[in-house]
């Protein structure tokens, strides 16, 4: 049981998760178009319900940086939303963020749509152009939250429950 | 109360770093380069391994859906090819050099689209190594889709023409008037600054006008599907030549 309760705690852990979500993102990205699920975020807003305040931010730091490395200009604009997203999310009740059920399925489905919405704010403000249509919305906001359940339902009736804290 | 001080302090030195890194990132320091390149050479093997059987499942269903399709294009594209090179033959001769027979191209395979920037930018799989260099002209099948914008050892980041603001000197072929071809962000693009009086017509075909530095002259760009006045200039909307949705293979233009 510790073995697993380390791996969720642990920030390498969540950030090779990170990569492989990238890499498969970025393998996916011919093929879906604009219907490509955004994986980091998923993976992000998972490490939120297991990780720490302080591990969740310096994750949620790291990860920007990461995902800017593979798919942006400028390094540290994702790093920013991220911090910034995460702080807020950090507010919510830790029983809430560790307990795997029906509120943890709207929480993570919540923190997606914050997460889109706080993304193209920022993006706007510094005049970057992001590509807000109906079918890129099904594809980083409906998927993801559809991927996000899936993974729930994997935790709740697979080993990967021990995650629990 | 602590907690919250605690939070606020990590939180504000996180938020400044991450600024703090934005702005090396925009005044193009290297190290960030750096990283990147070692970046994705670390991530594009472990993404072609990803893509690989999905790209075999893809052609090999392809194939066998599209095998009579397929065998009556490859001819049509070999007729294409060899109206292209006489094409090509005939725009070196007529350009004065503007692309000499020392130059190439450079064959490249799309490697990423950006899925919330389709039309923004797009990661190709030749960078400085190959002699690739920021500003150099990327073609697709049919004519200009975008210029280099950033080089990595192994990768080259390109905006396409589509992307939002960005522009190309473009020329319209029938009038010979000169425009400044600006992205919208969406599969469109707007001619801008040909005055009220401008003879621009729908259907007119656009070229490069070469008036940059590394995009020669007369590459076709695309063609007017709309003109309206707005002021005292023209609005014109302007479809690509090239269908930005199925790149796979692109050319960079090599220097002269």
């Amino acid at each position: 049981m510790f073995g697993y309760l380390k791996r969720g705690e642990s920030l390498i852990f969540w950030l090779f998760l990170l990569f492989g979500a990238l890499s498969v993102e970025g393998a996916l990205s011919p093929f879906l178009g604009f219907l490509t699920p955004d994986l980091a975020v998923v993976v992000i807003i998972a490490s939120m319900c297991c990780l720490e305040e302080v591990k969740g931010l310096l994750f949620a730091f790291l990860g920007g940086i990461l995902l800017d490395l593979r798919w942006q200009s400028i390094v540290g604009l994702s790093s920013f939303y991220l911090v910034c997203a995460s702080y807020i999310l950090s507010f919510f009740p830790k029983k809430a963020r560790f307990k795997f059920g029906f509120k943890m399925v709207l929480l993570g489905i919540g923190a997606l749509v914050f997460f889109q919405l706080f993304k193209f704010g920022v993006y706007r403000l510094l005049g970057i152009e992001y590509d807000v249509s109906f079918i890129v919305l099904i594809g980083r906001v409906l998927l993801d939250a559809l991927i996000f359940c899936f993974v729930l339902v994997l935790m709740r009736v697979g080993g990967l429950r021990k995650l629990e804290v | 109360m602590e907690r919250v001080f605690k939070g606020w302090f990590l939180v504000g030195v996180l938020l400044f770093s991450s600024l703090f890194l934005a702005s090396l990132s925009l005044r193009g320091w290297s190290g960030i380069d750096f990283l990147k390149n070692h970046y994705i050479s670390l991530a594009l093997p472990v993404e072609k391994v990803i893509s690989f059987p999905l790209f075999k499942v893809r052609d090999f269903f392809s194939f066998l859906y599209f095998r009579a399709d397929l065998l009556s294009e490859n001819e049509e594209l070999k007729r294409e090819v060899a109206l292209l090179r006489y094409q090509l033959s005939l725009l070196r001769s007529n350009l004065n050099g503007d692309i000499s027979p020392r130059e190439g191209f450079i064959p490249c395979k799309v490697v990423y689209r950006f899925p919330d920037r389709w039309f923004g930018e797009m990661v190709v799989d030749k960078g400085m190594e190959d002699g690739v260099a920021v500003g150099m002209a990327v073609l697709g099948e049919r004519g200009l889709i975008g210029e280099v914008i950033e080089v990595g050892a192994k990768i080259s980041r390109v905006k396409l023409i589509t992307s939002y603001g960005s522009v190309v000197g473009a020329l319209v072929v029938r009038s010979r008037s000169f425009g400044v071809l600006r992205g919208t962000g969406t599969p469109y693009c707007e001619l801008l600054y040909i005055p009220e009086e401008g003879d621009v017509s729908t259907g007119d075909e656009i070229v490069t006008a070469g008036m940059g530095e590394k995009i020669p002259a007369g590459i076709p760009i695309g063609e007017v599907v709309n003109v309206s006045k707005r002021g005292d200039v023209l609005e014109i909307k302007v479809k690509p030549v090239e269908d930005f949705s199925k790149l796979r293979y692109v050319w960079i233009l090599k220097e002269g």
